[in-house]
């Protein structure tokens, strides 16, 4: 009998090392392999600096946009099951895609509620993505080495911004199809704008061959070009050396342990800091022994705290989707735009832009914002190299007294893009003209 | 014989990357002007740009007439001329709605008087006038293709 109890206790064991390679004790070596033998986990550092883990550092903006992104691929597979990308009129009269929208709202358990958290998701992605990009630039996180991850940041945020665009037009509402309407339009201005918008379209006009191309490209290529881009954002962090720090860190305010609980630094290596390849900065001394007393292991105390914000973001978004409906307009009709035809509120400021100028405010002025923000870093080495002001590299530093001129042009500008929204969002009524919004409601703008 | 140190990249190395890669480019050229194509729209699915309207149902005399899904108004000037108006805004696309003082634009606020010309907004042109032709059957067939100057009436009666 004690032999057979021997034997399936070995036979567990066996189960469980083949699944796990670790046990779950206190030790600095389980510690470690928890991290590294996990395919989730090992994306991050065995061992981190305990000013990562800060609030200040990172705002946890980042990690939000990428947990709304997840949410975004959960809800939207869900949506896609109930989905028909078609114009097709059914007996009721009433596009096929829109009448699923009604039927996702009323017949479908739960149905509401999943394109609720599919839509807010989305503009809380937009808006956390602008704002882990502000974080970045007053951080100067986007510097010292960071540079090109700057770059695919940027070409993250111009996907979400598409992924949206996409998206919000497979309702096949009146929002909708007036605001690839004229953001297809907007296309014409730009050379060979025509040839863009045949492409997208696939016809002469918005209709059902559109909505055909933008369902593709809103459930298959972006999101698979977006799951790549994610991917070299976060293997950018690791290789180029982890989250900004400052470049002299022995002036920094050393991070007393009783913050973080008790951690048990109960490492082999108590005195001094190893490196493993992966966390060399190319052309960078490997900060050996420096700063050893403020790391710490990731598991649990990074781990942890990472779960908390995800379990903050899906509480806060399922509260947002059962108290609040995701807009849905009138049926796609082709023949009259509503009036006032607004996009959704983050274009809104560019079609305040276009409500100036066509061409300026739908291509020069977007163009430029776009492409300037995304060279950005590249501008400022260049600027620094001919001006021989080397001090503006100041990566991990909040506000750098440096950089103000820099920090106040991005803020500036935000504020600009801000204006421009509150003014169409609040301040245009019918036939877009000016109104105040405590004399008349103002429509639209979902 | 002395040996020579070489620099660089040697000739046979130079042809064989530069093939290589020059195969490689113009398979990549190829993909993409076929995708391209592949992609590129040949049929149009939408409303027809050429419509036709029988003489009986012109409007009267100074009046008007609103096709709604080719997005024309039809105008008789007098008894035998009439002219057609694109209600598609020049600036982006939106239809335009016929009010008192002429057309207004939804979208971006885009104003024309009565004749299709710019008076406010951003829109860059006047409204397209379209040509109007009399065809056999007695009717009347409407380009909606078409972009001419306004005042541009045509005599069909």
């Amino acid at each position: 009998m004690n032999e057979l109890i021997q034997t399936a206790r070995e036979f567990g064991n066996k189960i469980y090392y083949s699944i796990f390679r670790h046990r779950f004790d206190n030790t600095g070596l389980t510690k470690s392999k928890i991290m590294f033998s996990n395919v989730l986990l090992h994306i991050q550092p065995v061992k981190i600096h305990k000013r990562s883990v800060k609030f200040k550092t990172t705002m946890g903006l980042g990690l939000i946009t990428f947990y709304l992104f997840l949410i975004l691929a959960t809800t939207g597979i869900l949506l896609m099951f109930h989905y028909v990308p078609s114009t097709a009129l059914n007996a009721d009269g009433l596009p096929d895609a829109y009448s699923r929208m009604l039927n996702l709202r009323s017949n479908v358990f739960w149905g509401g509620f999943v394109r609720n958290m599919h839509r807010w998701a989305a503009h809380g992605m937009v808006a956390f993505v602008a704002l882990h990009m502000l974080r970045v630039y007053l951080a100067g996180a986007h510097r010292g080495g960071r540079e090109f991850n700057w770059v695919i940041g940027c070409i993250l945020g111009l996907l979400t911004v598409f992924l949206s665009y996409t998206g919000y037009l497979l309702p096949w509402d009146q929002l909708a199809l007036w605001g690839v309407q004229v953001g297809t339009e907007i296309a014409k201005y730009a050379p060979g704008g025509e040839l863009i918008r045949g492409i997208l379209l696939g016809d002469t006009e918005v209709g059902s061959e559109a909505l055909i191309r933008f369902y593709v490209l809103h459930v298959a290529v972006l999101p698979a070009v977006m799951g790549f881009l994610i991917a070299v954002h976060f293997f950018r962090i690791r290789k180029d050396g982890g989250l900004a720090r400052p470049a002299d860190t022995s002036k920094e305010k050393q991070i007393p342990d009783e913050e973080f609980g008790p951690v048990k630094n109960n490492s082999v290596f108590k005195s001094a800091r190893s490196y493993k390849l992966v966390e060399i900065v190319k052309g960078k001394e490997p900060k050996v022994n420096e700063e050893v007393s403020q790391m710490m292991f990731a598991w649990p105390k990074l781990i942890i705290r990472e779960l908390i914000v995800l379990l903050g973001v899906v509480a806060v978004l399922s509260l947002i989707s059962v108290y609040f409906d995701a807009p849905l307009e009138g049926p796609a009709n082709p023949n009259h735009p509503p009036n006032p035809a607004k996009a959704p509120w983050y274009f809104l400021g560019l079609q305040e832009l276009t409500s100036y100028d066509g061409f300026i405010g739908g291509i020069v002025i977007p163009g430029i914002l776009a492409g300037g923000v995304m060279v950005l870093p590249y501008l400022e080495i260049f600027l620094e190299t001919f001006t021989r002001t080397y001090r503006k590299n100041l990566p991990g530093v909040w506000f750098a007294r440096e950089r103000n001129l820099e920090n106040a042009l991005f803020i500036g500008m935000y504020v600009f893009m801000l204006i421009l929204i509150i003014i169409g969002v609040y301040f245009r009524g019918e036939n877009w003209t000016i109104v105040y919004p405590w004399e008349h409601a103002a429509g639209g703008g979902h | 014989m002395e040996k020579r140190e070489k620099k660089g990249t040697s000739r046979r190395e130079l042809i064989l990357l530069g093939s290589a890669f020059g195969l490689m480019g113009l398979a990549a050229a190829g993909t993409g002007g076929a995708l391209f194509k592949y992609m590129f729209p040949v049929v149009s699915y939408g409303t027809p740009k050429k419509f036709l309207v029988p003489m009986e149902d012109l409007p009267d005399i100074g009046d008007e007439l609103i096709f709604e899904d080719q997005k024309v108004i039809l105008r008789r000037q007098s008894e035998t001329e009439v002219a057609a108006i694109s209600l598609v805004c020049t600036h982006l696309g939106c239809t335009v709605n016929r009010v008192e003082t002429g057309f207004q634009c939804p979208c971006h606020g885009s104003q024309y008087d009565s004749d299709g010309i710019v008076v406010g907004g951003p829109a860059p042109r006047t409204l397209p006038w379209l040509e109007v032709k009399r065809v056999p059957g007695n009717q009347i067939e409407i380009d909606s293709g078409t972009s001419l100057p306004e005042n541009s009436f045509f005599a069909v009666v």
